[in-house]
């Protein structure tokens, strides 16, 4: 995760942000929003429905998008699903942060894969909601559109392919298959691997 | 289908460089000085939030809650859980997970054993006084999550019972229990 630069003086200019939190309950609607009015952010909308958070997502530009993963007419992964499919620039590809309280590894998958930035489990504070504010904010992560998924890289780890073999045209396989030329003798390994002078 | 892969630069990442801007330390400071002025109200809304939890499992003869009223217990811990950040209580929001696992556990077998939700219930109050240091809270934990895994074990195929995974939450109250 990103090292908070909070002694070296880092600076983060949020004012013209416009983000949109949303939450059906009110106080942790109320959380999200104050959160933000912490970092600065100044115009913030707020929605307690995901029919309301469309609505605004159809109407206006939003920089950033905080919702809970459970609204009262929709999940927030659903919402996340249906901004990253619509056809409404730039707001589907605006950074999107998910909070959710369940660590059911179901709901894990499904955060995963609706097209969040990033997922953050509750409590949220504000230290967590800034690091992936600032790894959102560095950019370098493309987007990807594809029959299964739209949304940010989901590997932006770079932990490599994933354990279930991996699917892009890129992805070498890890299976060793037979070898094609003869195995080197001893003396070419040695050759290989011994210690040489070199002038800098 | 082909794979589309681009490159967008969004408005945050033009933006938040910007001259004029915070320092990163004050920011957080000045967003946890802005929750904890919820704080008091947050306790209000968790206090409430234990009592209907409390109501919720009161069942004649501890037996198993109704599904609707599980599916309302996890709802509540998600949210209650989220209020912690706004207020100083060392392992309340980890009970309040506990509370979550369990109620997802209990929920999706047929398994029960009376009084399931007692020891967690107790837990919970204790974190939310603080009559107990976190280490030892933390100890208590263990007994939770061994019972979760106990209920786990016993689950019925993903998906062949009511739940939170489909998010189905009619007739749920999200948002104006308190």
């Amino acid at each position: 995760m990103v090292a908070l630069p909070e002694d070296s003086g880092g600076k983060i200019n949020l004012r013209a942000i416009k983000a949109l939190c949303v939450d059906s309950n009110a106080q942790g609607l109320e959380i999200l929003s104050q959160t933000l009015l912490g970092f600065g952010v100044e115009k913030i909308s707020r929605a307690t429905t995901g029919e309301e958070a469309k609505s605004i997502l159809s109407k206006q530009t939003v920089d950033l998008m905080l919702s809970d993963s459970i609204l009262s007419d929709m999940s927030g992964f659903d919402l996340v699903r249906w901004l990253r499919a619509a056809n409404l620039e730039p707001n589907r590809y605006a950074p999107v942060i998910t909070v959710t309280g369940h660590t059911q590894q179901s709901q894990i998958l499904s955060a995963r894969d609706c097209g969040a930035h990033f997922v953050v489990a509750k409590p949220m504070t504000p230290t967590i909601l800034m690091e992936r504010i600032l790894w959102v904010a560095r950019g370098g992560r493309m987007f990807v559109e594809a029959e299964t998924f739209i949304g940010p890289d989901r590997r932006f780890k770079h932990h490599g392919v994933p354990d279930t073999g991996g699917r892009r045209r890129e992805d070498l396989s890890d299976a060793i298959g037979e070898a094609t030329q003869p195995n080197l003798s001893q003396e070419e390994i040695n050759d290989v691997v011994k210690p040489q002078r070199a002038s800098l | 289908m082909s794979v589309r892969y681009r490159m967008v630069k969004t408005a945050l990442e033009a933006q938040c460089r910007l001259p004029g801007g915070k320092r990163i330390a004050s920011a957080i400071i000045d967003a946890r000085k802005k929750l904890q002025a919820l704080g008091p109200e947050t306790l209000r809304l968790i206090d409430a939030g234990l009592l209907e939890i409390a109501s919720l499992v009161d069942t004649p003869g501890q037996t198993r809650p109704a599904d609707i009223d599980l599916i309302r217990i996890n709802v509540l811990a998600d949210e209650l859980v989220g209020y912690c950040s706004t207020v100083t209580l060392p392992g309340l929001d980890t009970a309040f997970v506990r509370l979550s696992q369990l109620s997802y556990a209990v929920l999706h077998t047929t398994y029960w054993r009376n009084g399931t939700f007692a020891p967690t219930l107790v837990v919970l109050n204790m974190a939310r006084h603080q009559t107990l240091p976190l280490e030892d809270l933390q100890k208590l934990f263990g007994g939770i999550d061994e019972c979760t895994q106990k209920y786990m074990s016993q689950r019925s195929e993903p998906g062949d019972g009511p739940g939170i995974d489909g998010v189905d939450l009619t007739g749920i109250e999200l948002g104006r229990a308190h």
